[in-house]
């Protein structure tokens, strides 16, 4: 008989203690936003997703012919269904509205717990919502989220994909080394960076710029250095200065801490289209989330609207708690709230605890005597 | 679950090195790079070596050596266990992995070839219905063959390659090839350079700010002392 893959969590256990209380508390803090949770379908047609998702990411997914004859795909990823759901149903709703929610996704991930297929999301998703302010909001629920669960190991980093296709759309390369060089500057590699445009004939300031935003650690600098190399450019203006906007505003909201520009952090659902960002933990050595602004998303289902979301893994957030998650151990059974019933007379120990959960206090029935 | 790693931004920069020549010559650019390491610090049976008094003035940290199989360096960066590593691209393409890959060193370089027996046709070999390939870089060799439309079986080997064609075991080989001697010596001969490997330092992309600033450091001694290679 087939054995389950192992899962990365003890399917048992505290554990699903604690993932229900981080959830909780995460909702409630979307909640707290004003954001109304959303049901996600499990199943969807894949034709519908298929412009909305970028080959590999439809690659990873779990597919399968319905009755009908309809290839149907699990959910892989909240975000499209989301866009979908709001221009196929919800288009009569005033904007911006605001969705929340904490679904299962299934795909195939490559990473170092390549076991994992499945995973449970916690995000929001703001619909119709262009500019700055939105984005911060964004921002500014992870950060109150991850403060919440009282996560300390954590760093923001921050970029601007439309920075990154705008160096691309000046340097003329053939889009078929795009997926190269974005391997390379995700890698941080100005050698593979340079050696790829080494026989483009692209023009120097604009190999500069590119291998600027594989630097290592960043900073409000960058933003200078490639506009140095590429002056006098309205797109690339206009996109540094809102994120220099960005984190002016984190800073003076004293939330700037843990923020830090880093344009080589362009890796992730390709359908963002500026602003994007990554929340990584050096303890655990992994993301545990991320999010940034998708315009053109939901007008691939009819209905366009500017967006941004953000959303964090219960997994990675459940991996760096859990060995210091003494706070929640209310939610395991204490020794008092286990009552023995007699077999013989079971009415008088029930009561006990039919008592006890009218108080809604914990109650764990066992046997006294295990012949029955 | 495993152990939540230290973040203690004074810990010393965990430095995983593979042994054997590619460790002496890393070794060399750390020294050429003005981080005084001596030697024979590697000449222990210990795996973790402290070299911190080495460092901790160009660096402004700390620094521990871990001495690890090739293919193992890789994997312990990429899991944050090491923060920094050397590694050729032909260990971190096989073993699939998300690191940072900041400073190409200029020593190492390798052309991946396909090689066979003097005198074989290889635009007639690849026309047969399968292609026996015996490598011991699986995942490049499959990519690469797919990526051709040619149909191949790949045949995994971990050393001693040369010997697959000569024995019968395989129709070619697909490998490095630095001075292409040990080819000749069993009469093979390169049918078809598909690509060139380097010697990447690596970095761990989860890394706090903090310890990356290290790696900045680090990446700035190197290069001013050997500039990486020309993009060829």
């Amino acid at each position: 008989m087939p054995v389950n893959p192992p899962t990365p969590h003890a399917p048992l256990s505290r554990s699903v203690n604690i993932r229900r209380a981080i959830g909780q508390k995460t909702l409630a803090i979307f909640e707290g936003w004003s954001y109304r949770e959303i049901d996600v379908p499990l199943l969807d047609y894949f034709d519908h997703l298929r412009d909305a998702i970028e080959p590999d990411a439809a690659n990873r997914t779990f597919r399968f012919v319905d009755r009908e004859g309809n290839l149907r795909v699990l959910r892989a990823d909240v975000t499209p269904a989301i866009a979908k759901i709001y221009a196929q149903q919800l288009t009569h709703l005033p904007l911006p509205l605001r969705l929340s929610y904490a679904n299962k996704i299934v795909r195939i991930e490559r990473s170092f717990t390549s076991e994992q297929i499945d995973a449970y999301q916690l995000g929001v998703e703001m619909l119709g919502a262009p500019g700055l302010v939105p984005e911060l909001e964004v921002l500014l629920i992870c950060v109150e989220v991850l403060d919440a669960l009282g996560i300390d190991d954590y760093q923001i980093k921050l970029s601007n994909l439309a920075i990154y296709r705008r160096l691309l759309a000046r340097s003329s390369v053939p889009a078929s080394l795009y997926p190269r060089i974005t391997a390379a500057v995700r890698d941080r590699d100005p050698f593979e960076i340079k050696r790829l445009l080494h026989s483009t004939g692209v023009r120097p300031n604009i190999s500069e710029a590119l291998q600027c935003l594989a630097e290592l650690q960043g900073g409000i600098a960058q933003l200078s250095r490639i506009q140095e190399a590429v002056p006098r450019d309205d797109v690339l203006e206009a996109a540094c200065l809102h994120m220099e906007r960005l984190m002016g505003a984190m800073r003076d909201l004293g939330k700037a801490d843990r923020l830090h520009i880093d344009m080589g952090h362009i890796h992730g659902p390709m359908y963002y289209t500026g602003v994007m960002f990554r929340v990584i933990s050096e303890s655990i050595g992994r993301e545990l989330g991320g999010g940034g602004r998708y315009d053109d998303l939901i007008g691939t289902f009819g209905a366009p609207a500017p967006a941004v979301g953000f959303s964090l893994g219960l997994d990675a957030l459940m991996e760096i708690i859990a060995p210091h998650a003494s706070e929640m151990s209310h939610l395991d059974h204490p020794p008092e709230a286990t009552i023995a019933i007699d077999p013989d007379a079971p009415a008088d120990g029930l009561r006990e605890v039919l008592a006890r959960r009218a108080a809604e206090q914990v109650a764990c029935v066992t046997t006294s005597n295990p012949r029955t | 679950m495993t152990q939540p790693r230290d973040t203690d931004p004074g810990r010393p920069l965990r430095f995983a090195l593979p042994k054997g020549r590619l460790q002496r010559r890393a070794l060399a650019a750390l020294r050429d790079a003005g981080l005084a390491i001596p030697e024979d610090v590697t000449e222990t049976r210990k795996l973790i070596l402290d070299v911190s008094t080495y460092t901790q003035d160009k660096l402004g940290c700390g620094m521990e050596l871990l001495l690890l199989k090739n293919s193992d360096v890789p994997i312990y960066v990429e899991h944050g266990v090491a923060d920094i590593g050397v590694a050729g691209t032909d260990s971190l393409y096989e073993a699939d992995v998300r690191v940072y890959r900041p400073y190409t060193f200029p020593f190492g370089s390798c052309t991946i070839a396909i090689a066979g027996p003097t005198g074989l046709d290889y635009e007639a070999l690849t026309q047969t219905p399968v292609l026996r390939v015996a490598t011991k870089f699986r995942r490049f060799a499959r990519d690469h063959f797919a990526s051709q439309g040619i149909a191949a079986e790949i045949i995994p080997l971990s050393g001693s390659v040369e010997l697959a064609p000569v024995l019968g075991l395989a129709d070619v080989i697909l490998d490095l090839v630095e001075t292409g001697r040990t080819l000749r010596e069993h009469k093979l001969h390169v049918l078809k350079p598909v690509g060139r490997t380097h010697i990447k330092l690596i970095a761990n992309a989860t890394l706090s700010h903090e310890r990356l600033g290290h790696v900045e450091r680090l990446v700035q001694l190197l290069a001013q002392a050997q500039p990486a290679p020309n993009p060829t």
